[in-house]
């Protein structure tokens, strides 16, 4: 049984085989001892600082505040070791894996950018590392194989299904239920069974802690807007979190809407309006009539996938959050404006969370404003210029 | 309403009369076609099946080893749906009455259809089981009450991984028969089980006074005995998925 409220509202649950059961529990009950222990806490603090490289800086867009009229800031997590926020959860979950005597780690990853962060803990760590990834996001993302492997992960290629972030998962679970006793599953987003969602959650919500403090000292206030991109939606969670009970502040999740609206074009969670149970959680999920996980596109790997976290479902219902969806096109084009006029290239991912400049222009307008810049751009460079060819 | 015997207790206590172990078969419905599935159905019964467990096909079937997700993916390649299997268990229940029916599936497809309409669908079709392999027994008490009210049982797992207090309350809410997953890992043809497998099942044994099957990774005649050797009867699924695969072209042979 688990210890802590296994859901968000009616999302989430632990759907799982019983063989997995027990090693949850495990993980849960090492949490909560782990976050209790003062030594845990000075060596997770030391970690994100010196390693991670915390804080990231809060950054004002000067050249995008001015064409939008607005004050933009960018939360840095493109600053933070290995290129995104997702080091933010390896180096506590695999303090975590220690703790719990375990030998392995092993992950999944879509736009590689989980599974370099993971690859990185397991080696300062001295654990074992396997990271399972689609062959077509490993076609797509080229530089993180590599930087994966040079940290010492094996990167396992999944062929089935899609080839890409779910067919992953699936390929990490059976190797968990068959390693289980040697090996932990070192989740990469708020999804997933209890209590990942949680866990992950909970150690990203460093990032809206450093904003909030960041933004009283640059504007004397809160800010109007903070804009996330949502695959899974670690990253929006963690900077939402903190702001979440402030009233007045408006939240935008954008989710990758693809090239089209028809299911199989997009991964717009919110666009089909239906619920399901897939890879361990109850949330909003795209399926097809039978009931089948219907496949998704986006030019952003990190964001492909046919379920959103629990929490966001549950978010969404509350109307806290408003969320939207940015097309692939859409998304280059954010990705492009930033790297031209700031000499900042985001991820296609965060370059999904842009694109409420352009598309939300008169609500921003005079605004104080947050985008989450989740992860850095090297990784995609390759693959937009294979795109222009 | 006093409930009639389920057929699946029906069974278990004509083989106990008869001091023998129950032989349980597991085929992926719609591999390669719910027609084929149907003529499976009743050969298994003549090879001396006791009981059948039907795979519902799922997408991403994330506890399942390559045998069966290759099986589903063929079955969904002919679009096979629950309603598919219901029609295919109907149409079985025509000429036998008696072999009980365990559908074998994940959550999704099942939500997706309707708590209450799967489990009338189930009761009319004549299915006397449902196992769900990504439901531990304490998720989804909706769907087990509505299974319950309609006299399905709900076929509980059990792993080496699970521990006794826990145990102890899946064997309180176990009916039918507690299906013992063998080893670690998921579904899939394995050279042996673990270490402390004996141990492991008189564990299970002693906690439950319902029989008790073992599965997941069965594929000898020699595992099958140990299998059976402390427990009450045995689930083989991979190895015979595999046989249905090699013979896809040869349909005559194959059945």
């Amino acid at each position: 049984m688990s210890i802590l409220p296994n859901r968000f509202g009616a999302f989430g649950g632990r759907y799982v085989s019983e063989t997995l059961v027990h090693a949850l529990d495990d993980v849960e009950k090492t949490y909560l001892l782990a976050i209790k222990d003062p030594l845990f806490k000075k060596e997770l603090n030391h970690l994100l600082k010196d390693f991670v490289g915390r804080p990231t800086p809060l950054y004002y867009a000067k050249n995008l505040s001015k064409i939008f009229k607005c004050k933009l800031y960018l939360k840095r997590e493109d600053l933070a070791h290995t290129g995104a926020h997702k080091i933010n959860n390896t180096v506590a979950q695999g303090l975590l894996a220690k703790r719990m005597g375990k030998k392995r780690i092993i992950a999944e990853t879509g736009a590689g950018q989980h599974g370099v962060a993971t690859a990185a803990a397991a080696a300062f760590l001295g654990l074992e590392c396997a990271i399972y990834m689609g062959t077509e996001d490993m076609r797509r993302q080229k530089p993180n194989v590599l930087r994966m492997r040079i940290l010492g992960a094996d990167v396992i290629p999944v062929s089935s299904g899609s080839k890409t972030l779910k067919d992953a998962i699936n390929e990490a679970m059976r190797d968990w239920t068959k390693n289980v006793r040697t090996t932990h599953y070192l989740f990469g987003s708020v999804l997933g069974p209890h209590p990942f969602p949680l866990i992950v959650r909970n150690f990203q919500r460093i990032i809206g802690k450093e904003a909030k403090k960041q933004i009283i000292k640059c504007e004397g206030r809160m800010p109007d807007i903070i804009a996330a991109c949502v695959g899974g939606g670690s990253n929006a969670i963690g900077i939402f979190y903190d702001f979440l009970n402030i009233k007045g502040i408006k939240f935008i999740g954008v989710e990758a809407g693809g090239y089209g609206i028809k299911l199989g074009e997009h991964a717009s969670r919110f666009l089909q309006n239906k619920k399901g149970i897939f890879q361990g959680t109850y949330s909003y999920l795209l399926q097809d009539k039978c009931g089948q996980i219907q496949t998704t596109h986006s030019i952003a790997p990190g964001l492909d996938y046919p379920a959103i976290g629990p929490e966001h479902s549950l978010l969404y219902e509350n109307k806290k959050v408003k969320y939207t969806r940015a097309t692939d096109n859409e998304a280059v084009k954010a990705f492009r404006l930033l790297s031209s006029s700031e000499g900042i290239i985001p991820a296609l991912e965060s370059a999904h969370a842009l694109t409420i400049l352009f598309k939300f222009k008169s609500e921003i307008k005079n605004k104080v404003v947050i985008i989450n810049i989740s992860g850095r751009g090297d990784k995609d460079i390759e693959a937009l210029d294979e795109q222009n060819r | 309403m006093k409930l009639l015997m389920n057929r699946i207790d029906k069974k278990f206590k004509l083989l106990k009369k008869s001091g023998k172990k129950a032989l349980i078969i597991y085929i992926t419905g719609g591999d390669p076609s719910i027609k084929v599935t149907i003529e499976l159905l009743h050969k298994l019964v003549d090879a001396g099946a006791d009981i059948i467990e039907i795979g519902v096909p799922f997408s991403d079937p994330m506890g399942d080893g390559i045998a069966n997700q290759k099986a589903a993916a063929r079955a969904l390649k002919k679009n096979t749906s629950l309603k598919d299997i219901f029609s295919c268990v109907t149409t079985f229940r025509k000429k036998n009455n008696e072999t009980p029916i365990v559908l074998f599936s994940y959550l999704n497809p099942v939500y997706h259809f309707g708590y209450n309409k799967f489990a009338e669908k189930c009761r009319i079709s004549g299915v006397d089981g449902c196992l769900f392999v990504d439901m531990p027994y304490d998720e989804e008490i909706i769907l087990q009450d509505h299974l319950y009210k309609k006299n399905i049982h709900v076929i509980y797992l059990v792993a080496p991984t699970t521990e006794k207090t826990r145990l102890n309350k899946i064997c309180k809410k176990t009916k039918g028969f507690l299906y013992a997953v063998s080893s670690l890992g998921v579904t899939g043809e394995r050279n042996n089980f673990d270490k402390g497998f004996n141990q492991y099942i008189n564990t299970v044994k002693k906690a439950c006074r319902f029989p008790v099957c073992v599965g997941f990774g069965i594929s000898t005649p020699q595992m099958a005995k140990k299998a059976v050797k402390h427990s009450d009867g045995v689930i083989i699924g991979s190895a015979v998925v595999n046989r249905i695969e090699k013979y896809l072209k040869d349909k005559d042979t194959m059945i």
